[in-house]
Order: structure tokens, then C-alpha cells, then sequence
């Protein structure tokens, strides 16, 4: 019996990696390209490098201005989804909690957001940041971000999951004396902490990945603010040269996944309880 | 103690926040090149007003490299040093959408680079009309006019061929062909040896696009009626015409026959003269400007030219008027964008280099003297000889096509390219033409 | 604010407003006031930067549902949606089953499967268009090395291909992400429903359709939803693969949308078509979460 069982998930095992290793070409030849030189590139594509050859990162850094876009990128990026978290669970506290004719409309309301089409309001957005003065400027980015359609994806995920946390918790508090501020930020927002995580994890990836906004905002070209706009504008001066392109790639995509790697657990355990139940 | 934490995080937003206002997006980073004059003062600079002024100067990198306009600014400023320019260039984006959008959030550059002046522009009133000490001096510009007004020079020549590789032609016994029956007969030779015979792509629309207006160009419709495109503007001629078919067709059969390669809807500019200055491609049609772009590829044969040919009869030469960059009207400092400007575009210590780099054919008042390549000179010796035509996509001032559609017309060219019904094509082309004529006022 | 008392009526919406003002009125600042400024639009012929526009009506619809470009557009998207969602639904599922049996390895499948969804369309466009390049792409040497040269196409050239090339694409991208939320959710079922059935005698596609589905329904309608507005929205990743080439033959909705709003200088008729995306996301949302919260009921 025992035997029998060991087999079945010995076959499923292998029967995966073969499926994963095949989903993972393309990421490979990416990888594997960044570390050639153009010759070896286009002379062997997809076999690994014979030796690891650096001068693909050396020659990017010299073209690129590296370290400031990717803080450029990470301000933008922490700021923002700091900004959404917050503001997200605020919000989601009392429309999950009471659900008032006010708070229904409110929840309707948010997610409409979620259905309006990317790109309808870029023309008008610009004009507005311009009468409020901050077009061009970081802060009419935060600003944006915190008002965008990001905040009605979160407070969505916040909602369903404080559903899940009993209601006896914020009692207990009030009755001990607490104001509702200090409630949800002393007593729920850290049980909130596996949503938030996934939260972190969802925003960030957008919104460090995103070219429409910055670029309307910030403007692109050799003078790109964030690192998708620099990608955009590196990819677009060397179409030929994949090899730098890999490279460029390489170094924008990786603190991201390093993110992800290190809070898996939280982003997973937040999907499953109530933001999934919506 | 939760407090705290909430406190230090606001704190801490704040600080960044107040930080991140700082740095606007003039902030200084690596890839804005600063240029600082250093040279001393002449008497001529004593005199001028020493009020530093900055300019910016932008362009795609493919059509002007930073590298160029940065040394052409050097020697500007140089001569100018209460003048600061920076060179601003951008990829991967096209031109009128990058400026479009620069236009909206009210951050048009000093001077720009834009191939066709979308009159969106002229009617938001961003563009300055050039006063008339430049036009003097780039008298063509004259020749791009928009209701009247002029707001963009007109600087350089253009021409409009077919490179080829003379030692494929050679070893292949091939002459340059005078008809689009000997260019198929050409062509036929060449993808026998298994060498592709044209370099074209449509990854950037407007290279195959290109490729596709010398059919238009040649199949009677430019050669029969010169001004066709004022014509259509006009609703005189329709692209739905035995004339522009016969064009369009031609083109798809030589796709049809193999004779542009297969991965051909996604080859770039870059990769299309990359192909033919490897030898992996026999001819490459394209404009002048492309032969500064082979030196630096070391071609290891070498290159000819020949018009494109006619379907019957004499084939003429196709040519264009060379347009130039723009001052924007918002410019905090008008008075040294023209003369920065002027100078840019027509004299001498500016435009020999960026002759010499482009390989452009000026054609202002002043002389230039610069290092032509010996290509570009015989290619001028040879159609200084013939008839020419101005090319379709050519068009400047009120002859250019309703805003927007050039687009439409590099798609539906990719679309025949791809094998579509030619005859659907092109009435969708006249549809889409009409829509847009709608708005040009 | 020491309220005990919430049976209060006023005092819920004061402090509900409270939690939420903030978040409201920057919502209503930057994403409302724009988005309706630019759907007003849609009744104008405007350029989108001058300050002058005439009011024309519903010329804008009449033009785009008469022409082909729109209706083009919307017969691409609806392709892309129907078929990307379905298959991503459906592969993430089976994925997350595969891997909630794995013995060994699970976080670095999880990681492998979810790595696309992590980079931006830019990358996964390259990474793509480098594999699928006729020449020298991976796709075709591989096809011609096994012999089967003849089946060799341009994968992202060819109006044939191009449209499922870019569905496969998009598929491979947001399977990682519907993958984990279902295996999260696979991952709650209590091992000894499991245990029950199996000792009942249920084989695997019992356990399945009685226990398994019923109690992921509700992660069911979450993704089916999201991929849904994913797909209808696609931009960024229509643009750098194939720019809604060749031709017209890849061009979403949203692509003719900005290509009207930036190339054309045609605010108005964008604005129009995005009206109708708007509608008919909304339309398609209420219906498809009506009748998949249906079906949770009934399990």
C-alpha cells in the first residue's frame, strides 16, 4: 500500500517539473541571454552561457543611469502602495463592518472604479494636475495612484477579509473604552496583516510595472523616470541587441520577485480567507 | 506602542513626500547632458546680454542622436555661454504620439524634431511661426506653409531609392533594373541563391510603409498625376483606383513570391539595415539618410543606388522636402530660441556635421561644406539628371493628409503587406481618409 | 469619541465617513472627475488639448458602429476575453490541483508558475517576440529540428496567427495569478471531507464535482471576474507584441481607443468607445456574477 502511494506521487512530482520547466523557457532564454555577449547570442541562443560574461550589466550601466531610476522607481512605488494600503483599509473597515444605505453606495461606488477602461482619462487627468499644479511632480503621481482604481481593487480584498474577523474583537474594544480610530489601527489593522501582505504584493507589482501613468505624468524617453519607462526606451534604441535587453530586464524584474519570494506565506494566506469570498 | 509605529510611518511619508516635491522632473540625471560653455568672452559676447537662458532641444534618437545634437550644441554654446541646451532624445515611441502627449501636460520642448507637423499643434497654438530672418535663410520652407503661416523650416533635401549590394548583383550578373519587371527578374535571381531579396519590415510601420509609397509612386499614379495627394485631399481621386491597385498589387505579389522574407512584419529599422548592411539582404529601399547609419555596420561590399523603377517608360527620381524642427510657442526664452534655431538649421558650423552624420542634403542659402559620403554624392549626381516627383509621404504645410492618417495608411499598407483583399483595402482606405478629411479646418 | 452605542444611525455614517473621506475624495478627484470629463467628451469633437470643441451629438457613436475600425476591435477583444479567460480559468485550476498534491517543491513550482504575472507586459513581449521570431526564435528551430519545418510560421506576422499567438501569450502570463488564489483556496478544504468521500468509495471526479467545486465556487466567480476585466482592458501587452498588427489583425478595443485619442487627435470618438467598453463591462460583471453567485447558492 505503501509502495503503490510512493509512486503516484513520484509520477506527479516529475510529471510537474517537466510542465514547470517548460512554462519556464522563456524566462531561461532571458536569463541565460543576459549573460552572452551578442555574438554568442546569436550563435547558440538557448544553451547556457560557457562562461558568465558581466559586460552586458557594465555596458547597460554606462547607458542607463541605473541606480537612480531604480530608486526613482522604488520611491514611487513604496509611497504609492503605502499610500493605497492605507487608505484601502480605512476605508474597508466600516463598509465591511455597517452596511448602511450609505456604505452600500459607497462600496458600489468604489467598484465601479474597477470597470472603468484603462486610458479613458489620461487627457483628462493631465489637465487637472496642471490646474492643481502638481503635473510633472512626484506628488501628482502619489496623488494619482492614491486616487485610482488601485484603492477600489484593495478596499475590495480589505472588505471581504475584515468580514472574516469577528465581530466580538472590535466590541471587546469599545467596550474597554477605545475610539474607533485606535481600534482599527491598534486592535484590526495587524489581524488584516495576511490581506495587507497580498495587498503589498498586488499593488506593487502594478504599479512598478506600469508605463501609461508615469510616462503621461513624468514624460519617458532618456530622460525615463521609472524603470518600465527606461526598459521601454532602451528596448526602443537597441531593437536588435537582445542581450542588453535581457539584461535590462533582468535587473528590473528581480527586486520585485525577490519581494514576492519573501512575503509568499502573507500573500497567500490573505487570497484565501474572505477576499476570495467577496 | 502601535501609535508610534503609525506616527514614524507618517513621518516618514511626509519627509518623502516633501522630498519627492523637490525633484521635479528637470531634476539632473545622468542621461540629461548638461552643456556648459567654458570658453572666454569675446567682445562680441561682452555686448550680448549675459542672462543665462536654457534651452531644450529634443528629438528621437533616431531621427537626430543625442550624440550629434549634443556636439552641435557644444559648439553652440561655445560661442553662446549664457546659453545652457539640453539635449533631450527619446526611442520606442512615435514621434507625433511622444509630443502629443507632451503637448497635453503642457511640456512641449523648446525646439523639437517632428517629421510632419500635425496641426493639432498649430491649432492648441504651440508651434511659433518662424519669423522671416529664418525663412531667408531656409527659403524652401516657404513650400510648408499652413494657412498661410509658416512654423516649421524646411532645411534639407531627401531622395528616395533602392540600395543594393553591388557584389551580389555582380556575382548574379544583374543590372539595376529600369522596371518593375526587371526588378522581379532581379528579385527571382536573388531568393534562388537563398539570399533574401529586400530588407523591409513593418515593426516600425513607417519603413514598410515607405517601401509601399514607391509602388504608389510609381504605378502611374504620382508618374501620371503629380499631385495626386492635393488631388485626394480635394476628393478628385479615390485610393480605390485601377491606378493605385496596380501599385499595391505589385507589392503583394512580390510578397507573395518570397521576396521580402518571412519574419518580415516584425523586422525594425534598425534590423532592416542591419540585414542589408550584413549582406543577408540584396537591396534595401529606403531614403538618403540611412547612409550614415551603414559606416558604423563596416558592409563589406559595395553599395549602389538606382531609382525605383516604373511599371513602363522612363522611371523619374522620388524626392522630398527635408523638413525641420519647431519652436514651441510656449518657449520661456524666445528670443535665443531663434536665434539658436536659425543657426541650427542653416549655418554652416552647425549643419556641415549634421550633414555629415545624417546624410542629409541641405538646401539653405548658406554653403555647406561638409564630408559627403561618395554614396550620397553619386546618388545626387544621378538624379540631378532626371525628372523627380515629390513623394506621397513627403507632404508638407496644407498638402499634408488629414492628422492621424499616415497611421491608418502604414497599417493598411502592413495589412496588404500581410495578404489581405486588395480591393477591401482600399476602400477602407478611402473611408477612413474621408472620416479624417471631416476634420481638417 | 467615545461612542458605545452604534445603534445610532448618524453617528455609523459620521464615523463611517471618517474611515472613508479620505479615500473617496481622492477617488472622486483623480479618477471620477477625469473619467467623466473624458466621457462628456464623447458628445464633442474634441481634440483633446485645445480649448475650443463643438457639441455634436451621438455622431461619435453613429461613426464607430457603422465603421469597421470599432467593430473590428470589439470582435478581437471578444475573442481575446472568451477564449483567455475560459483557458486560464480552467489551467490555473488544474494546475492548482497538480500542485496541491506535489510532495516535493511546491513554493518553487508556485514560484515558476507565478514569475510571468510578476513582470511587466514589456518583458514578457520581448522575451516572447525573441522566442517566436521566424528565423531564429526557439518555437521554429525547435519545429524544424524535429522535422516538422513545414509547420514553421511568423508566429506574430502572419494575420492567421497573430491573434492566438498574442491569446497564448496572455494565458501564460495570468495563469501563475488565478493559480495561486485557487490553490490558497484549495488549501482551506478540510483534508477530512476528503477522507469521508474516498472512504464512501468516490473516485477523484466525484470528490471533484461534490466537495471540491462547491467549496471554490466563490474563488470561481472572483477570478472569472477579474480575468474578465483584465482581458477586456488589454493595452500595454497589445502594443509592444504586435501594435495591433499586422494590419488591424490584434487591435483591442482599448488600442483603437488611444490610438483615436493620440494619433488622430479625436478625444471624442476615444471617449465614445470607451463609453461602450465601460457598459459592457459593466453589463457583462453584473450578469456573470448574477448567475455564478447563482450556482454558489445552489451548491
Amino acid at each position: 500500500m505503501k509502495k503503490k502511494f510512493f509512486k503516484k506521487s513520484n509520477f506527479l512530482n516529475i510529471f510537474v517539473t517537466i510542465l514547470a520547466a517548460l512554462y519556464a523557457v522563456p524566462m531561461y532564454t532571458a536569463v541565460v541571454n543576459a549573460f552572452k555577449s551578442y555574438k554568442d547570442m546569436t550563435l547558440s541562443p538557448f544553451t547556457p552561457p560557457t562562461k558568465i560574461y558581466l559586460d552586458n550589466f557594465i555596458e547597460v550601466m554606462n547607458k542607463i543611469n541605473l541606480f537612480v531610476i531604480y530608486r526613482n522607481s522604488l520611491l514611487i512605488t513604496s509611497v504609492s502602495v503605502v499610500l493605497v494600503v492605507i487608505l484601502s483599509a480605512m476605508a474597508a473597515y466600516p463598509l465591511a463592518r455597517y452596511t448602511t444605505r450609505l456604505n452600500k453606495f459607497v462600496s458600489k461606488f468604489f467598484i465601479v472604479g474597477l470597470m472603468i477602461p484603462s486610458g479613458l482619462s489620461i487627457i483628462s487627468l493631465i489637465k487637472l494636475l496642471m490646474i492643481l499644479k502638481i503635473s510633472g511632480t512626484y506628488l501628482g503621481l502619489f496623488l494619482t495612484y492614491a486616487g485610482s482604481a488601485w484603492i477600489c481593487l484593495v478596499i475590495f480584498m480589505y472588505v471581504g477579509f475584515i468580514k472574516t474577523v469577528p465581530k466580538q474583537l472590535d466590541e471587546s474594544a469599545y467596550i474597554d473604552g477605545a475610539g474607533y480610530f485606535r481600534t482599527f489601527w491598534q486592535i484590526i489593522f495587524p489581524v488584516l496583516k495576511p490581506c495587507t501582505g497580498s495587498a503589498i504584493i498586488i499593488a506593487s507589482m502594478g504599479i512598478w510595472n506600469d508605463f501609461l501613468t508615469p510616462f503621461i505624468l513624468l514624460g519617458g524617453g532618456d530622460n525615463a523616470k521609472t524603470i518600465t519607462l527606461a526598459i521601454y526606451n532602451f528596448a526602443g534604441k537597441y531593437t536588435s541587441r537582445f542581450n542588453l535587453i535581457f539584461t535590462v530586464m533582468l535587473l528590473s524584474a528581480t527586486p520585485i520577485i525577490i519581494l514576492f519570494i519573501l512575503m509568499q506565506k502573507q500573500f497567500i494566506k490573505g487570497l484565501t480567507s474572505g477576499s476570495v469570498k467577496g | 506602542m502601535k501609535k508610534s509605529v503609525l506616527l514614524m510611518v507618517v513621518v516618514m511619508l511626509f519627509t518623502i513626500v516633501t522630498t519627492g516635491c523637490g525633484s521635479t522632473s528637470t531634476s539632473q540625471e545622468k542621461s540629461t547632458s548638461t552643456v556648459q560653455a567654458t570658453s572666454q568672452s569675446t567682445t562680441e559676447e561682452v555686448l550680448k546680454q549675459a542672462e543665462p537662458v536654457t534651452l531644450t532641444l529634443s528629438s528621437a534618437e533616431e531621427s537626430y542622436p543625442k550624440e550629434l545634437l549634443d556636439k552641435v550644441s557644444k559648439i553652440y554654446t561655445a560661442k553662446n555661454p549664457n546659453v545652457t541646451i539640453n539635449v533631450d532624445t527619446f526611442s520606442g515611441m512615435e514621434q507625433v504620439a511622444y509630443y502629443k502627449t507632451k503637448l497635453a501636460a503642457g511640456q512641449l520642448p523648446d525646439i523639437f524634431f517632428i517629421n510632419t507637423l500635425d496641426p493639432v499643434f498649430i491649432n492648441a497654438n504651440a508651434i511659433m511661426e518662424l519669423p522671416q530672418e529664418v525663412i531667408d535663410l531656409m527659403p524652401d520652407s516657404k513650400l510648408n506653409t499652413y494657412k498661410g503661416k509658416i512654423y516649421q523650416g524646411v532645411n534639407n533635401k531627401q531622395l528616395f531609392g533602392v540600395f543594393y549590394n553591388k557584389k551580389i548583383f555582380a556575382d548574379l550578373s544583374i543590372q539595376e533594373p529600369k522596371t518593375i519587371a526587371e526588378l522581379d527578374a532581379a528579385s527571382a535571381l536573388i531568393k534562388a541563391k537563398n539570399i533574401t531579396p529586400f530588407a523591409t519590415g513593418f515593426k516600425d510601420l513607417w519603413v514598410g510603409g515607405m517601401f509601399m509609397e514607391m509602388y504608389f509612386n510609381t504605378s502611374a499614379t504620382i508618374f501620371n498625376t503629380p499631385d495626386w495627394d492635393i488631388k485626394r485631399l480635394a476628393n478628385e481621386v479615390k485610393y480605390d483606383s485601377p491606378e493605385v491597385i496596380k501599385g499595391y498589387q505589385s507589392f503583394s505579389d512580390f510578397n507573395k513570391k518570397g521576396y521580402f522574407g518571412k519574419g518580415m512584419m516584425g523586422t525594425s529599422y534598425q534590423q532592416c539595415t542591419e540585414k542589408f548592411a550584413t549582406g543577408k539582404a540584396a537591396m534595401y529601399p529606403m531614403g538618403n539618410w540611412v547612409i550614415g547609419d551603414f559606416a558604423a555596420l563596416k558592409p563589406d561590399f559595395e553599395i549602389g543606388w538606382f531609382p525605383f523603377p516604373a511599371f513602363e517608360g522612363t522611371t523619374k527620381a522620388i524626392k522630398g522636402l527635408g523638413t525641420w524642427f519647431v519652436i514651441s510657442a510656449e518657449t520661456k526664452s524666445p528670443k535665443e530660441a531663434i536665434d539658436f534655431y536659425k543657426w541650427l538649421g542653416s549655418d554652416p558650423e552647425a549643419m556641415a556635421p549634421i550633414c555629415e552624420r545624417m546624410s542629409l542634403i541641405p538646401d539653405v542659402n548658406n554653403k555647406i561644406d561638409y564630408k559627403a559620403d561618395p554614396l550620397l554624392l553619386s546618388i545626387i549626381s544621378k538624379t540631378d539628371t532626371m525628372d523627380s516627383v515629390v513623394a506621397s509621404g513627403a507632404q508638407v504645410g496644407d498638402n499634408v493628409p488629414p492628422p492621424g492618417f499616415a497611421d491608418i495608411q502604414q497599417k493598411i499598407d502592413s495589412e496588404i503587406a500581410a495578404g489581405s483583399d486588395i480591393i477591401k483595402s482600399v476602400q477602407n482606405q478611402d473611408v477612413e481618409y474621408d472620416k479624417l478629411l471631416k476634420l481638417k479646418k | 469619541m467615545k461612542a458605545i452605542k452604534l445603534t445610532n444611525k448618524n453617528r455609523i455614517n459620521f464615523i463611517s465617513l471618517m474611515f472613508f473621506g479620505p479615500a473617496l475624495l481622492l477617488y472622486f478627484i483623480f479618477t471620477i472627475i477625469p473619467a467623466t470629463v473624458s466621457l462628456l467628451a464623447s458628445f464633442t469633437d474634441w481634440d483633446g488639448v485645445s480649448k475650443n470643441f463643438n457639441i455634436i451629438g451621438i455622431a461619435n457613436f453613429i461613426e464607430i458602429f457603422t465603421g469597421e475600425r470599432f467593430i473590428n476591435a470589439v470582435k478581437n477583444t471578444s475573442l481575446i476575453t472568451i477564449f483567455s479567460v475560459v483557458f486560464v480559468n480552467i489551467l490555473a485550476l488544474i494546475l492548482a490541483i497538480l500542485l496541491d498534491n506535489v510532495t516535493k517543491g511546491k513554493s518553487l513550482f508556485r514560484s515558476i508558475f507565478f514569475v510571468p504575472q510578476v513582470l511587466s507586459a514589456i518583458i514578457v513581449s520581448y522575451m516572447w517576440a525573441y522566442m517566436l521570431n521566424y528565423d531564429s526564435g526557439i518555437f521554429n528551430v525547435f519545429l524544424n529540428g524535429i522535422g516538422l519545418g513545414s509547420l514553421t510560421q511568423d508566429w506574430l506576422g502572419d494575420p492567421r496567427f497573430a491573434l492566438i499567438s498574442f491569446t497564448l501569450i496572455l494565458i501564460w502570463q495570468g495563469v501563475g495569478f488565478y493559480m495561486i488564489i485557487y490553490l490558497a483556496t484549495l488549501q482551506t478544504i478540510p483534508g477530512e471531507l476528503i477522507e469521508a468521500s474516498r472512504i464512501d468509495g468516490a473516485g477523484p471526479i466525484r470528490q471533484f464535482k461534490d466537495i471540491t467545486l462547491p467549496l471554490i465556487a466563490p474563488a470561481i466567480t472572483t477570478c472569472v471576474i477579474l480575468s474578465i476585466i483584465g482581458a477586456l482592458n488589454v493595452y500595454d501587452m497589445v502594443i509592444a507584441l504586435t501594435n495591433g498588427g499586422p494590419g488591424f489583425s490584434t487591435e483591442t478595443i482599448v488600442v483603437t481607443m488611444l490610438f483615436e485619442a493620440t494619433r488622430t487627435s479625436r478625444q471624442g470618438v476615444a471617449s465614445a468607445e470607451a463609453i461602450i467598453l465601460f457598459i459592457a463591462t459593466m453589463v457583462i460583471s453584473i450578469v456573470i456574477t448574477g448567475y455564478l453567485r447563482k450556482k454558489e447558492v445552489d451548491y
